[in-house]
């Protein structure tokens, strides 16, 4: 037996998340849109492999956090965090018109974004004890 | 789910597509040309056929036709894959028939777990309508 939304089980979460968004792009240079950028067709049955792989795990967090946002959550969520974006550029913290910074802050959000959709079914569940259920047949 | 849970899940797959037609000529297809009484070969389908329905529906249910669609493009393209690093020789006749049912599996497997592995991975669950 496994008890459900402990903060460990949620960090595992977002760091899966961050591992499957981080493996698409990241601006450190190593990521499989820079290994088909850069290498062109040689080896090219084990891109789309990998890119089909890395699609699978992208759309399993977009459909989940469809699913347990929906447009009434997720629009709020998505605004906090541009909202966070926006205090720490004001703040000093990141600068804007360093690209760098600016792709690292984006991503970082949108991983924040898919990571709390991952859990958010859980959290949910947990906090009020409603089971997210969907009708199949 | 356990991977002990995992495991047994793959063989019951496996054992329903290997069972149903191998290259061996030790199989249900097989045995059809052989000696065994009607009755036996008849009680032999009608296990087959429940085992199809019951997992192909659940496959079905599960993952749908988009998801269908991509769990076996990703398994055929895992497939090339390990062509393309010569890790397979799909020139050999001999191996291709393998090749096929084992897509066919765990085909059947993914549709299988899945509904369990997004229940435990994010707490959303799928049920029939109530009554």
């Amino acid at each position: 037996m496994y008890r459900i939304a402990q903060p460990a089980g949620i960090l595992v979460r977002m760091l899966a998340v961050m591992l499957i968004v981080g493996a698409i792009y990241n601006p450190g240079g190593y990521s499989w849109y820079h290994w088909v950028a850069e290498t062109g067709w040689n080896h090219w049955i084990a891109k789309i492999f990998m890119g089909l792989s890395l699609l699978a795990g992208l759309i399993v967090c977009v459909h989940a956090t469809i699913r347990s946002l929906g447009l009434l959550l997720g629009l709020p969520i998505a605004g906090l965090i541009a909202a966070l974006i926006w205090l720490a550029v004001d703040r000093g913290i990141i600068d804007w018109s360093d690209w760098l910074q600016r792709t690292l802050a984006l991503e970082g959000g949108l991983i924040l974004l898919l990571s709390t959709g991952v859990s958010f079914s859980l959290i949910r569940y947990r906090l009020s004890g409603q089971l997210d259920s969907r009708t199949i047949a | 789910m356990s991977s002990l849970g995992l495991l047994a899940r793959a063989l019951a797959c496996f054992a329903l597509v290997f069972a149903t037609w191998n290259p061996t000529g030790y199989s249900y297809l097989a045995a059809l040309d052989g000696t065994a009484p009607m009755a036996a070969k008849v009680v032999g389908g009608a296990i087959l056929i429940v085992g199809y329905t019951l997992f192909l529906r659940i496959a079905w249910l599960s993952l749908g036709l988009a998801g269908s669609a991509l769990a076996l493009s990703l398994l055929s393209c895992g497939v090339l894959t390990l062509w393309e690093f010569d890790l397979l020789d799909l020139s050999n006749a001999a191996i291709r028939p393998y090749i096929i049912l084992t897509i066919y599996s765990l085909y059947l497997t993914i549709g299988l777990v899945w509904s369990v592995f997004k229940r435990r991975v994010t707490g959303q669950s799928n049920s029939f309508t109530p009554p």
